[in-house]
């Protein structure tokens, strides 16, 4: 056996032990949020979904908080600031000390973005990675880099983007081609497909169909803001709009009842009001375990 | 960081460095000929105003203080010329302080200051815990005293501590103003004016390896001349108590055995 090899089937054995642990509804936390969470009663939320860039190095109350979090439910961490489509080498010492976070606070998921966030320095938020067969093999190659560091197989957002600059290929082929070459997971950004879907002008269902089920790690919702008719923008600042539900609602017909989580990071409401979204999440999966039931009976 | 120099650049890495580029400084760079440009302006948009409101956060104080025109073209050119080398967003605020000190033309004296103050705070709180483990006892006169990590100490030649809307210091103060951040037990951050001896302890426990809190209070009455020593060996004490007390002194080590080798 190749030492790839090696390192392949310990990553195929670290996701399936890893995500067997994780199911069901989600949040994404906020350091606002802590309080909150740390007082809601068992089963509120499955799982929590962590900035690891934001907690690395903390201590103090905060990263207490964190730690007792950690022992109370599943951590999967969503990255920001890797680049791993970036035009400059990565950052080794960076991921090394995320891995040194994933295994303290035992992360059952890493995820990153399909995108880059640096030029040559950080710039914080999400460019459109050029949709090109050069970059396919450039972010490929850097994912497997980054696996091979971080000992585990790793998940990749879709992301929104508001413009294509340098495209050769679709978006789809591009995730696709991406997904195959690097064989990572998908993290399935529903609002993200139907944000890309208005300002792309593409079918969003059909966009879902073309994606591989079985890699899915998990799933976010989020809301958005409607600029105008054709111009959506990503900003996790507003309820679920009912287009994303629906999506999430055939997604889960299509790819089974995948783990998902609700992103909101700006204009938070009340707890309870965020728990009724992460339970709409738990209605769309349920309503497909339910409906699976029918089918194997009938 | 990493530099990005042509011409070993793949034709990807010029696409991204050219977005990039529109990004940090849309009126220097030049267009790219496939994205349109209210596009290419919301990114901007909400690229800038990601590190606006990071930075204004911050610094709030002075933000508030500073004409906003002023504050946001410090923001601008810090956006367009500053490559971040930190991963966490809410440490890049720590990058800006670093980059005001070396562009300081026709900022007012005390600006600096003042962020270096604000960030005092930002970086206390991101800061990770102490490591207690070299603490052995808490006798902070007979033992060496173990200073907390978590602690920043300034002296300003401005009163930063009193800026506000109605009160920006036009002329440096006679004296330094030395100020004192640090984490207390409860995780709070403790804010303080400290005199000049108890700055001169602070130093010393800064750089100390081997001496005792009293023979750290000797070496200040050589220097301070101008004080009895039976006051500085008594005030002294007292203070390292007081620091002991409010989790700036953490507690007392004795010598290391490498240290008596």
């Amino acid at each position: 056996m190749t030492r790839e090899g090696q390192h392949q089937s310990t990553f195929e054995q670290d996701i399936n032990m890893n995500l067997s642990a994780l199911q069901g509804a989600g949040l994404g936390l906020r350091r606002s949020l802590l309080d909150e969470i740390e007082t809601l009663a068992e089963g509120e939320l499955d799982f929590l979904e962590v900035t690891p860039e934001n907690w690395i190095g903390i201590g103090g109350q905060y990263g207490r908080q964190l730690r007792r979090l950690a022992e109370r439910y599943p951590l999967v961490c969503h990255g920001l600031s890797l680049s791993v489509g970036g035009p400059a080498p990565l950052d080794l010492k960076f991921i090394r000390d995320l891995k040194t976070f994933l295994d303290e606070l035992n992360v059952v998921c890493f995820s990153e973005h399909l995108s880059y966030c640096s030029d040559h320095g950080h710039l914080y938020d999400l460019m459109p990675i050029p949709f090109t067969e050069q970059a396919v093999d450039h972010v490929a190659q850097r994912i497997m880099q980054v696996q091979d560091i971080l000992q585990r197989r790793i998940a990749i957002e879709n992301v929104s983007y508001y413009a294509a600059p340098s495209q050769q290929l679709s978006e789809i082929d591009f995730i696709n081609a991406v997904l195959e070459k690097a064989d990572c997971d998908l993290l399935l950004d529903v609002n993200n497909v139907y944000v890309n879907s208005i300002n792309h002008h593409y079918d969003a269902y059909q966009f879902i169909d073309a994606l591989p089920a079985a890699r899915i790690a998990y799933m976010h919702v989020a809301g958005h803001y409607q600029e105008s008719e054709s111009l959506i923008v990503d900003t996790h600042g507003a309820e679920v709009v009912d287009s994303v539900w629906q999506l999430l609602d055939f997604t889960c017909q299509r790819v089974g009842s995948k783990p998902a989580l609700l992103e909101r990071d700006f204009n938070l409401p009340p707890m309870n009001e965020l728990l009724k979204e992460v339970n709409l999440i738990r209605h769309y999966q349920t309503q497909q375990r339910a409906d699976d039931v029918q089918l194997k009976i009938a | 960081m990493y530099s990005l120099k042509l011409p070993e650049l793949t034709s990807l890495q010029q696409q991204q460095l050219a977005f990039a580029a529109c990004i940090r400084d849309p009126i220097n760079s030049p267009a790219i000929h496939d994205v349109a440009a209210d596009r290419m302006a919301l990114y901007r948009e909400l690229f800038y105003n990601n590190i606006l409101d990071t930075l204004s956060s911050a610094f709030p104080v002075l933000h508030q203080v500073l004409e906003e025109k002023h504050w946001q073209q410090l923001c601008q050119q810090f956006f367009a010329r500053h490559h971040s080398s930190t991963p966490c967003l809410s440490r890049l605020s720590g990058e800006f302080v670093d980059y005001l000190q070396g562009n300081q033309i026709n900022n007012p004296g005390w600006l600096i200051e003042l962020a270096q103050w604000e960030w005092a705070e930002l970086d206390l709180f991101l800061a990770a815990d102490a490591d207690l483990s070299l603490i052995t006892g808490d006798d902070v006169i007979n033992e060496i005293p173990v200073l907390s990590p978590l602690i920043r100490l300034h002296h300003f030649d401005y009163p930063v501590h009193r800026i506000c809307k109605d009160f920006i210091p036009e002329i440096p103060d006679q004296q330094k103003n030395s100020l004192l951040a640090w984490r207390k037990a409860d995780d709070s951050t403790g804010f303080m004016q400290v005199n000049a001896l108890s700055a001169d302890l602070l130093t010393r426990l800064q750089s100390n390896q081997q001496h005792t809190g009293q023979q750290l209070l000797a070496m200040m009455t050589e220097a301070h001349r101008e004080f009895e020593p039976a006051m500085i060996m008594q005030g002294g004490s007292e203070i390292l108590h007081a620091f002991h007390d409010a989790n700036i002194v953490l507690g007392s080590r004795t010598l290391f055995n490498k240290d008596k080798n």
